[in-house]
């Protein structure tokens, strides 16, 4: 059987139709300037940083090689904890960039469409929300609080390292009793940790336009032995901004929660409260357990 | 690219063996922890009688023993018998300290 000769693409061809994917950060009015753009990498595998124009809003976009994001490539990347840092550090400068000249609405990491033109009419055909979704988020940042458990210095005694009699007599008796007693106080300690919790959140939403909670972090993620109570963003106008940190200051202070540790961090850009497909809702959108 | 397929499967023989332990006594240890929840609920409840509390303590006090010999013989503390189940938490929600 003879063989057609084997016809290999000129290397110029195959340049004119790139196989790239657009790989979109964030939305807004005010874009970047050119220096900024110049000046930022975003994903180290891409192109450098541009602006798409879609009706009134603009679209900080990327190209980037189709081999590493298209779907499959993506999702099987995402699945190792490096790459998904990487991924998600290269987003998060891109959606830095876009910020710099005014507000914006970040967009979920890998937002990815296979042109500009399916980019900037993905755009022009949520316009309108878009847009008062960028007025919600003017002039306002996200704070994440995660309150914790305090971790128990005197780790509760357990149930066998006790040297009453074993096996016999009291013994069982004991350990039951032993038992009982240890979980109420755990019971205890994780009713008032709970509700300090709650006080904590209840005050900081005093100061914050909107709040919302994400799923407790494991203790594998954080890296403590105590579990997390409380995984809470807050939106705060700049305007509250000294009043909101005064209110976490508050809470910090000495004595004020024994049964929680608290952590604050912030300015953030609004990751959490960028979400379309929710409408802009100022409800929270679980309640703790 | 890493050197390693994603799908592949690590067939270390140690390593199994200590992860199939530490599975199988997570299971035992949340049965266990689940009886001596129960059974601390009856005797706070009083629904035991005193003979009744003493051998269900004593048979609860020695799996509590035994649980710990056994971690201790696969390298293991009960802290790490554990499953994290996503949405739903953690397996054993209070661990023994």
């Amino acid at each position: 059987m003879s063989r057609h000769p084997a016809v290999v693409p000129a290397p110029g061809a195959r340049d004119a139709r790139s196989p790239t994917v657009v790989w979109a950060f964030a939305v807004t009015r005010t874009p970047p300037s050119e220096d900024t753009l110049v000046m930022t990498t975003a994903h180290e595998e891409g192109g450098p940083l541009r602006v798409l124009r879609a009706g009134s809003l603009c679209l900080v976009v990327q190209d980037v090689p189709a081999a590493l994001f298209d779907e499959t490539a993506l999702r099987e990347r995402l699945e190792t904890p490096d790459d998904l840092e990487r991924c998600a550090r290269a987003h998060h400068r891109g959606v830095e960039a876009a910020s710099r000249a005014g507000t914006v609405v970040p967009l979920p990491m890998a937002t990815l469409y296979r042109g500009d033109l399916n980019a900037a009419r993905a755009v022009a055909s949520r316009e309108a929300a878009l847009a008062s979704l960028l007025d919600r988020l003017a002039d306002r940042t996200e704070w994440a609080v995660k309150v914790h458990a305090a971790e128990t210095n005197a780790p509760l005694e357990s149930a066998t390292d006790t040297g009453t009699g074993t096996g016999t007599g009291t013994g069982g008796r004991a350990y039951l009793s032993r038992a009982s007693a240890r979980r109420r106080a755990r019971l205890d300690a994780r009713g008032k940790a709970l509700a300090e919790a709650e006080a904590v959140d209840a005050e900081l939403r005093r100061h914050a336009v909107a709040a919302t909670r994400h799923r407790p972090q494991s203790e594998q993620l954080t890296g403590r032995r105590a579990p997390q109570l409380l995984n809470a963003a807050y939106l705060v106008d700049d305007a509250e901004r000294a009043a909101f940190a005064a209110a976490l200051d508050r809470i910090g202070a000495d004595g004020r929660h024994p049964a929680v540790e608290v952590s604050a961090s912030g300015p953030w850009i609004p990751y959490s409260f960028a979400r379309l497909d929710e409408e802009s809702e100022h409800t929270e959108r679980e309640d703790a357990p | 690219m890493t050197a390693r397929p994603a799908h592949a499967l690590d067939l270390d023989p140690e390593r199994v063996t200590k992860d199939l332990a530490s599975l199988v006594l997570t299971v035992v240890e949340l049965l266990r922890q689940l009886m001596e929840r129960q059974a601390v609920r009856r005797f706070d409840e009083g629904t035991l009688s005193a003979e009744q509390e003493d051998r269900l303590g004593t048979a609860l006090m020695l799996l509590d023993e035994r649980m710990d010999d056994l971690c201790a013989q696969h390298g293991l503390s009960r802290s790490d018998l554990n499953l994290d189940l996503g949405p739903l938490g953690p397996l054993l929600a209070d661990p023994e300290p």
